[in-house]
């Protein structure tokens, strides 16, 4: 009979060269963690495959470092720490971002419902209006909760049952306990989003980063990766037309996705602006 | 064993460039940017692309430094992980698949690192240059296709016409080759 090694050995080899159509299983995962032996495996091979791109070395196009320089420099000055342009789940020093606990958030009593709902969308047109474009606060300032307080205005406004406009499409997904939502806005006749909201895993669920992904025609369209808060991710993409979105997915690159729907003229009609 | 005046580790840097260390930055993009350059060269066969891949690299690790982890792998492997998906996000936008193999150009001049530096570049790409060359064709040119070129298992059963069984277990057993020569064989360790 085969030992447990035997029987993932090849995908842990697909994992170790990050196969762009395999999203390893949880039970590889669970495997990986539990054996010693397989997890050496995995990373001397990812090392050994690092040195492989070594072997590739071209020299750089002058110029890039240049601009590279200007572009953190610019970054440092608009107080955007690294670390905040692609997940919030660190602040500036690097300390871990986490939601409110239980006790911080609002009761879910039914009459606060309309009011926070009011509030989370009042701050989201505020963003609007104050930058032209939706903007999540990740600038810290040691308040981390106002990056969270923005997450969740978001989640709240998507998951909001009776929430119509923009139009909103329910998410399918891979297993129970996972649920999302995706929002399409039309903001003005040059500026529309695509807002994805999920609940019910973590970027460390599967140690990969997971993005949204757009598929217009035989075009798959990275609509970036998800911003998390604790088991809660949101992704926000903007465009400057109404691009023709057949489906919307969520999950690594080139793997499996976690959630997904089919969605059909989803964009809001001219006049309807939010 | 690392003594004082020897540069510092890949992994000490990008830990810097967590906290915003922008000369830390620049350091990693020395030792780094050919690397990575060269490498989305080889799958774009775009120079312009390359250069495009090559500066999404780099903004995000500057942007995402905060999320690396020493416990989890070694900087080099996380950063040509960051490179190996912003290249294959533009190719996926471009739709770009043709390789050319001819008229690369040369190995980076390591003009900007220190000596410490240029040596051990050197002694790694020798070391990398030979165990490719113990490594029989087979498993040289499956681990080329699936990790150089980013291409999936099915997208390699196809083009060599082989059951996916057999490409995913050469894929295993190619590794586990080079695994050997690299770390039993030996070849220099990783920082």
């Amino acid at each position: 009979m085969a030992t447990e090694c035997e029987r993932f050995r090849d995908d842990l080899a697909l994992l170790a060269v990050d196969d762009p159509e395999s999203s390893p299983s949880h039970a590889l995962l669970q495997h990986v963690d539990r054996c010693p032996s397989c997890r050496a495996f995995l990373r001397r091979s990812r090392e050994s495959l690092a040195r492989l791109v070594l072997e590739q070395a071209a020299p750089p196009p002058p110029g890039v470092k240049t601009r590279l320089m200007a572009a953190i420099d610019g970054e440092r000055r608009n107080s955007l720490p690294p670390g905040a342009g692609e997940t919030a789940r660190r602040g500036p020093s690097g300390q871990e971002l986490r939601p409110p606990s239980t006790a911080e958030r609002p009761a879910p009593r039914s009459g606060l419902r309309a009011g926070w709902q009011a509030a989370a969308i009042l701050l989201l047109v505020v963003s609007l209006v104050a930058n032209g474009h939706l903007l999540l606060d990740r600038r810290g300032n040691g308040d981390q909760d106002a990056l969270v307080a923005q997450l969740e205005a978001l989640q709240a406004v998507l998951f909001a049952p009776d929430y119509a406009a923009p139009r909103v499409f329910g998410l399918e997904a891979v297993r129970p306990g996972l649920s999302g939502q995706v929002a399409f806005c039309r903001v003005s006749d040059d500026t529309f989003y695509v807002m994805v909201a999920s609940q019910g895993w973590t970027a460390e669920t599967s140690g990969e980063e997971h993005r949204l992904w757009l598929q217009s025609g035989d075009r798959l369209i990275d609509g970036g990766g998800l911003t998390f808060s604790g088991d809660r991710g949101l992704a926000l993409f903007q465009v400057s037309e109404p691009l023709p979105v057949e489906a919307v997915r969520l999950g690594p690159e080139g793997g499996s996705p976690l959630l997904w729907a089919r969605v059909q003229d989803p964009w809001p009609p001219s006049g309807d602006r939010w | 064993m690392r003594v004082d005046g020897d540069p510092p580790s890949d992994e000490v840097l990008l830990e810097a460039v967590a906290r915003g260390d922008a000369s830390a930055f620049e350091r990693v993009y020395e030792r780094y940017a050919g690397a990575v350059y060269g490498h989305a060269l080889r799958q774009t066969g775009d120079p312009a692309l390359a250069e495009e891949a090559l500066q999404n690299t780099f903004l995000s690790v500057w942007r995402s430094a905060a999320d690396f982890r020493r416990e989890l792998g070694s900087g080099r492997v996380w950063l040509f992980g960051i490179a190996r998906h912003r290249t294959q996000d533009l190719l996926r936008r471009r739709r770009r698949w043709e390789i050319p193999v001819e008229g690369l150009p040369e190995r980076a001049a390591a003009v900007e690192m220190g000596p410490a530096e240029v040596v051990e570049g050197r002694l790694l790409g020798e070391a990398v240059h030979r165990a490719l060359e113990r490594l029989s064709p087979t498993y040289r040119d499956i681990l080329h296709l699936s990790y150089l070129r980013g291409l999936s298992h099915r997208e390699i059963a196809r083009l060599l016409d082989l059951p996916l069984g057999t490409v995913k277990s050469r894929i295993r057993l190619g590794l586990e080759r080079l695994n050997r020569i690299f770390w039993e064989g030996g070849g220099r360790d990783g920082d």
